[in-house]
């Protein structure tokens, strides 16, 4: 059972909580624009626990990446939790991926000169919370996905499994609303993937929306809903 | 197997140095350097005697000159020519002192007759300019004076000799090498024709006489300048002078130009050394996964090492041979500065085995600082190293950054320096290296100005030399000094030949409790009394003498007990002199007549219409010499121009090496930089964290480089001057304030541009830098 106990109710939204209308992405480069992502469209409700499948090169990354805003779309909009993220500028856009979304990686991407501790603690740190409240929330979360015991060590002295345990950590510390997942078992074994899947139930369960990048139809089972993707277009959006 | 495995080894050291070209650019540049200054040092400390040899071979010169009174010196000189050691002799030159003025200027002159042929034996070879006809009315110019005056071939001059004044022309220069080498206590060698020489007196003008002599067997040398020694009559005052020993006369400053690159060029060299090291750590973390698959496939740790050391040794290896190349032009150069001012061509000598002793240091000392970097490497199985890359444990400080300490920005950029304690103490040690070069550089260029510019390091504190002619009795002499307005004091010095306690020696008597002659005591105490003397630091290296001994003076025939007081500097004459007070002289000689007088002017006074005033009053009869003139002829330009070069490309080295490693540590942050941005840290979050890493790797930096710089610098220049002596340092507060601040530019612009690049990309960017 999930321990963690989330600082604030979640108001109930009719609005939907993550919403792409004609979002394109390109990149330019070698002398031919690739579109990664054309004019994909979807909305998804509040505290749905949500999949993004499709085969690699299809775009799905690029989506996730456009709807945490570490990308900036080429044309179209994307709504998350009521922000513009695709009118929001450079620093605009750093609030709102350090308060509204917490994001997860493949590769974790834990900062390698930290303390697992640290790590968890840096998106507080940013955002200026009170020292006393941070260490509280931080401990409480790294108990909650299991390793306290683990706090004082860096990054490369964990498993995967419980480096992204940290990084699921991390992404929960300033309580976001939206939690955008890219492949978060992907450098896992099953057991550790299963745990982790396991987590990302559980937060779901609490309220959270969940957005989480597949290629594995078995984990995308997880989800309630799958949002199918190939060559950059949404081909079918499917309820569990 | 064993070449392809050496060409696995090229593949991957050639992709590495052009994946990261700058960082081998860097290596070749710092090595090229290093090498370029202690190799030229070394080349050129070796070069100068050997390119008196080889001159002297090729000129026929004499090995060894005796100068001795005019009266007898033609028996002397029959005796000597009888000498079974002795091979050949030149002519004997009768000398009358004088004066030239030339260029505007003027110096105390040896005047001679010309051969009416060139001599078979003689340094009397023209180095510009003809031999002339005996009854031209022409003059022979040492070619040193010539510099020293700015005159040439086809200058006018006015030679002042016993019997009276002749204008004349310079036809040639000749190869002396005296003068140069002892402006202050030797006069111009002037040679004139025959009919000039009637001119001015001829034979009978002339007081002394000197002749060369070569030598059978050169090990034989001192022991014959000893026997011809013995030949001159009791009384009869003789100097006898190894050519070699003018060359010698210089050896303090080609020591101290040698030592001065070599300093440099160990500077250069550990500054080299700290950048390998530092950049060889960086390639383990950066390339740990490519590592880890080099081993995971089969190459032995060994191997891994080995392409390491290709990797550096290769670029130390080119940066050595160009060096090699550069400092045999330096070296060249150099040495042809030092031996033209004595008449010498330049030889370079043992050029070969010396860069090729130093290159190889240079490159173990490469290879031996990779051996350094890799130690440890090995503890890290092929699996963690492909899995998560090679890893510095975390420092204890970094432990210590907990949650509640600081803001955000110096609690995430400590964490980010202390969290790689190895790599960042090497970017501190290379930074506080750099800086302490910057600062070396400094202190060592205006020592060296001052050395070759202010009289006083020389032990002068007056300015001008002013010899009087013959014909002006010193009383009058002394008068007119006194009389004349805008000459603060002056001084008589009394230069006669003495024996002290059987060795022959330049001894200068002096008025008491005067401060014109400063003497740098090295050991003992000043003069108190008439019966005391100060000796030269060589005369006391050479003969034993010490401070307290009582021993025989002789001066003339007139032999008394005098107690050493102390040791003194003295450069000039290779610190061959004894000084005492004038009144000892007067009292064994009281006909003494002063050699010349020591001037100083009132602060402020118009040198020019001082002099003028000075000539005026006894009718030109007083050639003034301005200290700070002379003693700029011995290397002043070598000394200035060299430096130049050596402070600034060093300077510029530190500065590279600093921007390098900075921009490692920087580079290594992007990746850092990308993660935060990506969970939503604020640029100036971020900016924040940054400028305070770069502060605390420099502030530090600057703290401990300022003071060991300032004393390092000291100390070695002390050492150095315990050599070569007459080097005091000088501490340029404001050079030093404007070139620390300009030095710190390289590193901060090494933090800076990666940061910024990563600051202005976007996460996912910033996130894929890591190389």
């Amino acid at each position: 059972m999930l321990k963690y106990d989330i600082d604030s109710e979640i108001e109930p939204l009719t609005a939907p909580m993550v919403a792409a209308h004609g979002l394109t992405k390109l990149f330019s480069g070698g002398g031919a624009d690739l579109r990664a992502v054309s004019d994909v469209s979807f909305e998804l409700e509040p505290g749905i626990f949500a999949a993004i499948t499709g085969p690699s090169g299809s775009g799905k990354s690029t989506l996730l990446h456009l709807l945490g805003g570490i990308e900036k779309p080429s044309s179209g909009e994307i709504d998350v939790a009521g922000t513009p993220v695709h009118a929001l500028g450079e620093s605009e856009l750093a609030k709102f991926r350090l308060m509204q979304v917490g994001f997860i990686f493949q590769a974790f991407h834990l900062i390698p000169n930290l303390t697992i501790f640290n790590n968890v603690a840096m998106p507080g740190l940013l955002a200026g919370v009170a020292s006393a409240a941070l260490r509280d929330r931080v401990l409480r979360l790294l108990e909650t996905v299991g390793i306290r015991d683990k706090a004082d060590r860096l990054p490369h002295e964990l498993s995967g499994g419980q480096q992204q345990r940290a990084a699921i950590a991390r992404a929960l510390v300033n309580d976001p609303q939206v939690i955008l997942a890219d492949e978060p078992t992907g450098n896992l074994d099953s057991a550790a993937g299963d745990a982790v899947l396991q987590l990302l139930g559980e937060l779901n369960d609490r309220g959270k929306t969940l957005l989480m990048v597949t290629h594995d139809a078995r984990i995308a089972g997880w989800a309630g809903k799958q949002l199918r993707m190939r060559d950059g277009r949404l081909v079918t959006t499917a309820e569990a | 197997m064993r070449r392809r495995r050496a060409r696995a080894y090229l593949t991957f050291g050639v992709a590495s140095i052009r994946q990261r070209w700058w960082e081998a650019a860097v290596q070749v540049g710092v090595a090229l350097l290093a090498m370029a200054v202690v190799g030229a040092g070394l080349v050129t400390a070796s070069s100068v005697p050997a390119s008196y040899a080889a001159t002297k071979l090729r000129l026929n010169g004499p090995d060894l000159w005796v100068g001795t009174q005019s009266a007898a010196a033609p028996a002397l000189y029959a005796e000597v020519a009888r000498l079974s050691q002795v091979s050949a002799t030149t002519p004997m030159y009768m000398v009358q002192s004088g004066v030239v003025r030339a260029g505007g200027k003027e110096l105390p002159a040896a005047i001679s007759p010309l051969p009416d042929t060139p001599p078979l034996v003689g340094s009397l070879t023209v180095a510009g300019g003809a031999w002339p006809a005996p009854d031209a009315n022409v003059a022979l110019l040492e070619r040193g004076a010539a510099q020293s005056m700015g005159v040439g071939p086809g200058s006018d001059a006015t030679v002042v000799g016993g019997g009276g004044s002749v204008g004349l022309r310079i036809s040639a220069e000749v190869r002396d090498i005296s003068h140069a080498s002892y402006p202050l206590s030797t006069p111009a060698l002037v040679y004139v024709t025959r009919s000039v020489w009637q001119a001015l007196g001829g034979d009978a003008a002339a007081t002394t006489a000197r002749f060369g002599a070569r030598i059978r067997d050169l090990s034989q040398l001192r022991a014959t300048a000893l026997a011809i020694r013995d030949l001159a009559p009791a009384g009869v005052p003789i100097a006898i002078n190894d050519g070699a020993l003018v060359v010698e006369g210089l050896q303090p400053l080609v020591l101290a130009l040698e030592g001065f690159l070599v300093l440099f060029g160990l500077f250069g060299l550990v500054a080299c050394l700290f950048f390998i090291v530092g950049t060889t750590r960086a390639d383990l973390i950066r390339h740990a996964r490519t590592l880890g698959i080099l081993r995971a496939t089969g190459w032995s740790l060994r191997q891994v090492r080995w392409l390491l050391m290709l990797q550096r040794g290769a670029p130390v290896l080119l940066g050595v041979l160009v060096g090699a190349v550069a400092a045999v032009a330096l070296a060249g150069w150099m040495t042809d500065q030092v031996v033209q001012l004595m008449g010498l061509s330049a030889a370079l000598d043992a050029a070969p085995l010396v860069l090729a002793g130093t290159g190889a240091v240079f490159l173990l000392a490469a290879l031996a600082a990779v051996r350094l970097a890799t130690r440890g490497f090995g503890r890290t199985s092929p699996g963690a190293t492909l899995a998560a890359g090679y890893r510095q444990p975390p420092s204890r400080l970094a432990g210590s950054l907990e949650v509640g300490r600081g803001g955000i920005g110096p609690r995430l950029g400590t964490s980010l320096l202390l969290g790689r304690p190895g790599r960042t103490s090497t970017a501190v040690a290379v930074l506080l290296l750099g800086l302490v070069t910057v600062i070396f550089s400094v202190i060592t260029e205006a020592t060296l100005s001052s050395f070759g510019s202010e009289p006083s390091t020389w032990g002068y504190a007056y300015d001008w030399r002013v010899d009087y002619v013959k014909g002006l009795a010193p009383a009058d002499a002394q008068h007119a000094l006194d009389g004349t307005a805008g000459i603060a004091a002056s001084l008589p010095v009394y230069d006669v030949n003495a024996t002290i306690d059987g060795n022959r020696t330049d001894a200068r008597f002096v008025t008491p409790a005067q401060d014109l002659l400063r003497f740098h005591l090295l050991t003992g105490r000043t003069i108190a009394s008439d019966s005391e003397v100060l000796i030269g630091a060589g005369l006391a290296a050479s003969t034993g003498l010490a401070p307290g001994r009582s021993v025989l003076l002789q001066v003339g025939s007139a032999p008394t007990t005098v107690l050493i007081a102390g040791v003194y500097r003295e450069l000039d004459n290779l610190g061959q002199v004894l000084v005492g007070r004038d009144s000892l002289l007067l009292g064994l000689q009281p006909k003494a007549t002063p050699a010349y007088f020591v001037v100083r002017l009132q602060p402020g006074a118009d040198a020019a219409g001082v002099r003028s005033r000075l000539e005026q009053s006894v009718a030109g009869q007083f050639v003034v010499s301005p200290v700070s003139d002379l003693i700029a002829v011995p290397l002043g330009n070598v000394f200035q121009a060299v430096l130049l070069i050596l402070g600034f490309g060093l300077a510029v080295v530190a500065g590279m090496v600093m921007f390098a490693m900075t921009m490692i540590l920087a580079d290594e942050h992007t990746f850092v930089i990308g993660i935060l941005k990506a969970i939503g840290a604020r640029r100036r979050q971020l900016a924040a964290s940054l400028a305070w890493a770069a502060g605390l790797l420099i502030v530090p930096a600057v703290v401990l480089a300022v003071p060991a710089g300032i004393l390092l610098t000291a100390a070695l220049i002390a050492a150095l001057s315990q050599v070569v002596g007459g080097v005091d340092v000088v501490l340029p507060v404001a050079a030093l304030a404007i070139a620390i601040p300009i030095a710190l530019l390289a590193p901060i612009l090494g933090f800076a541009i990666p940061a910024r690049a990563a600051l202005a990309a976007s996460p996912l960017e910033a996130i894929g830098m890591e190389r």
